[in-house]
């Protein structure tokens, strides 16, 4: 049974909305907000651990090790977690597993990512220092008509879908707290934002 | 493969049960009148919605090889076509509720702006109705399904004493309104089939923003649980699931005298009796079943003597315009989810001024995905990558604004829905072939709305994300198909009366978006809501009184 199901929320209709919060200040507004509603708070458990494979589908162990890097360098580790803690270098395997279309443009891009190394540097590129592997991305990403740009702007957009759609990106990057079960809708408070 | 057909004579069989549809068997069902309801699908299970299941939960699930209820109807199981270098992007949803299961709830009411554009630019036929005639039920339907809003109606947007409280507009909503009104462009609240109180035994909305995937406690209008539950528990109506129909049978009185359907999964065909006939199948799909219907007094359809049929198809032109506002920029992140979509509208406002056009008609705005959204699709278009990246999205993140403006389609004769020729569905039916292109009008008018979106984001200073002047969403995509089967006063020039009756067939009632005579710029459902319930008010009442069958 899927993470989700076990802290579903039950719902009760009629005017009654059961809430089930996940930010202690998510429920310290929504209970100010309800006061004319009995509501259940009711103790829900700490979200299942998130759950990522142990190997990926599509790419080789050696490719793999390739994807992960690239996913850091487009979304780097800060105080907040980086493309990689997000697994997305499992979102880009699984994405690129399903779409032939996408296998060849990584196939294409990564030739391009090592005859690039090699003729730099004379290593592969998961070899080399983090400055010189920012560098060979720059220059795809700079010349967005060719195909090393082009296959900088796929993996770029998967890096991105991959990592705003996990919960280290949404949520503890972004501070995302949507989709929730609220009595009110306040909206703007600002009384500088008014007409 | 034998045909199954029931010798038993059904007063009414409607084709559909979406808006339409639905209201149709909810109308006519509360007044004594059994029905008989064909829907192509089944009843979507709301329990099985993944409405509340976020983004990373939903990466897992599909991991796993689950997926969620899947609304759209699949091409491949029932192609359709178009003319090549013409793609038009056709959504349909079979199964009970039809596309108001996902529909996007914006409930603005015509005006005579609309009704009467035909009269005042010359450009193909007035509608045979006026606003006086449709009021009343534009009444009825709000009070029946409940639609939120506010009391700042204008020309070209009807008001209503029946409107619930709107929900509170979002922070970049409030300072969007602020730059319009800088700007001398108003921006009012949005009108919205969504309940911000609980309706007629219907849930209030819990603002959890997922209304795309389904509302799993239905707190907004959809016609499987507002109209076809209630008008089931009448005990006069009937529903066959999985009937995908081909036909509208004539009989030697060039009367309709039934319908042709075939079992979704068997294939089985059946054939039913009626002696009323109500088309609700959805414009594109109202319109084949017509097309099909050819017989020895219609051998161009039924009722489609007249060529109109399947002629004039409009759909609505739109963009998209992203910025992000200086006062949000870096600012904290609020929950913005509220009902799901824009809390704010801008109505046409082009007839007002003084100003010369080399356009005809007019477009209105929509502001949906402003705020923090459960995505960060935006990034896709900033420079870079790296730390300067991540912080770049991070900061613009709660600063997001966003404006579609909607414009009106001129309806032409050559943009049309045809079936001669086409390839066979696996039923054997012919399938529809969609010929259409929008012309200099609507780029024109393109021209004029990508003008007010940017003044917009001017006036507010937002940083504004690239965008391609002139460029429009593909053919399709506003999911606002209309004008197939459209209402007229010559029954040379139209299909039907005011009543959605046709003209030719007056046992046979046409009441989806099929029916309309132009476009509008506004959003079709709540018209076809309070049009098929006025179509349905005559039919009961021609029933009664023994004028029909």
């Amino acid at each position: 049974m899927p993470a989700e199901d076990c802290q579903e929320v039950n719902l009760f209709y009629q005017g009654i909305i059961l809430a089930v919060m996940k930010t202690r200040r998510a429920a310290l507004r929504s209970l100010a907000a309800a006061t004319s509603l009995p509501l259940f708070a009711q103790h829900h458990q700490e979200e299942a651990q998130v759950h990522r494979p142990s190997a990926p589908k599509y790419f080789s162990a050696v490719d793999f090790r390739v994807v992960t890097v690239l996913v850091d360098l487009i979304l780097p580790p800060t105080d907040t977690p980086g493309g990689a803690d997000a697994g997305v270098h499992f979102y880009v395997d699984n994405t690129v597993a399903a779409d032939p279309s996408l296998q060849k443009d990584f196939t294409e891009g990564f030739a391009w990512l090592g005859a690039e190394s090699r003729s730099r540097h004379s290593r592969s590129f998961a070899a080399l220092t983090a400055t010189q592997q920012v560098a060979i991305l720059k220059t795809a990403s700079e010349a967005p008509d060719t195909p090393p740009g082009r296959f900088f702007t796929c993996l770029k957009n998967l890096t991105i879908d991959g990592y705003y759609s996990s919960k280290e990106g949404l949520v503890r990057e972004l501070g995302w707290h949507g989709n929730t079960y609220l009595a009110e809708f306040k909206g703007c408070t600002h009384p500088e934002h008014q007409v | 493969m034998q045909v199954q057909s029931s010798p038993e004579v059904h007063d009414v069989v409607i084709i559909g049960s979406g808006a339409a549809g639905g209201m149709a068997a909810w109308n006519l069902s509360r007044q004594g009148v059994n029905v008989l309801v064909l829907d192509a699908g089944r009843k979507f299970q709301r329990s099985k919605f993944w409405t509340h299941v976020k983004p990373w939960d939903r990466q897992y699930r599909l991991g796993l090889g689950q997926r969620p209820p899947e609304f759209q109807l699949d091409i491949h199981e029932q192609p359709y076509t178009w003319r090549k270098g013409d793609y038009f992007d056709l959504i349909r949803v079979w199964g009970r509720g039809g596309k108001t299961n996902i529909w996007g709830r914006v409930s603005l009411r015509y005006s005579d702006l609309d009704f009467t554009s035909a009269e005042r630019d010359g450009w193909e036929i007035p509608w045979p109705i006026r606003y006086k005639d449709i009021a009343p039920y534009y009444d009825r339907v709000e009070q029946l399904i409940g639609v939120c809003g506010g009391d700042d109606d204008q020309d070209s947007l009807p008001g209503s004493k029946y409107l619930l409280p709107p929900p509170a507009p979002r922070c970049g909503e409030r300072l969007l309104q602020k730059a319009a009104h800088n700007i001398g462009v108003s921006v009012v609240a949005g009108r919205r089939a969504v309940l911000t109180k609980p309706h007629n035994g219907h849930p209030a909305c819990h603002y959890c923003g997922s209304c795309g995937k389904g509302c799993d406690v239905g707190a907004f209008f959809n016609a499987s649980d507002y109209l076809m539950e209630p008008a089931l528990a009448t005990g006069r109506v009937k529903v066959v699931d999985n009937a995908v129909v081909a036909r509208v049978l004539v009989d030697g009185r060039g009367l309709a005298s039934g319908v042709q359907f075939f079992d979704r999964h068997t294939g089985a065909e059946h054939t039913v009796r009626a002696r009323v006939v109500v088309v609700a199948a959805s414009c594109i799909d109202s319109t084949r079943i017509l097309l099909n219907s050819k017989s020895h007094q219609f051998p161009n359809g039924i009722g489609n003597s007249s060529d109109v049929i399947g002629r004039y198809l409009c759909e609505q032109i739109r963009f998209h315009m992203y910025g992000f506002l200086p006062e949000l920029m870096g600012g904290p992140v609020q929950n913005d989810d509220g009902i799901g979509g824009a809390h704010i509208y801008m109505p046409r406002f082009n007839h007002r001024d003084s100003r010369k056009r080399d356009y005809l008609r007019g477009y209105g705005m929509q502001f949906w995905g402003t705020g923090a959204q459960d995505n960060a699709n935006f990034a896709k278009q900033l420079p870079g990558f790296g730390v300067d990246l991540k912080t770049a999205i991070k900061k613009r993140y709660p600063a997001l604004v966003a404006l579609h403006p909607y414009g009106e389609t001129l309806p032409r004769a050559e943009n049309r829905v045809r079936v001669e020729g086409t390839p066979l569905d696996r039923y054997g039916i012919p399938i529809a072939r969609i010929e259409y292109k929008i012309g200099e009008n609507e780029h024109k008018m393109a021209q004029e709305m990508y003008a007010t979106a940017e003044d917009i984001l001017r006036s507010a200073k937002a940083e504004i994300l690239p965008f391609q002047r002139g460029s429009l969403d593909v053919a399709g995509s506003a999911i606002h198909e209309h004008g197939t089967c459209r209402m007229g006063a010559d029954p040379k020039r139209s299909a039907l009366n005011g009543f959605c009756q046709m003209h030719e067939v007056k046992n046979t009632f046409v009441v989806d978006g099929a029916a309309f005579t132009t476009a509008s710029e506004k959003n079709p459902t709540l018209t076809i809501l309070a049009l098929a319930w006025r179509a349905t008010d005559y039919l009961a009442g021609e029933l009664r009184a023994g004028r029909i069958a």
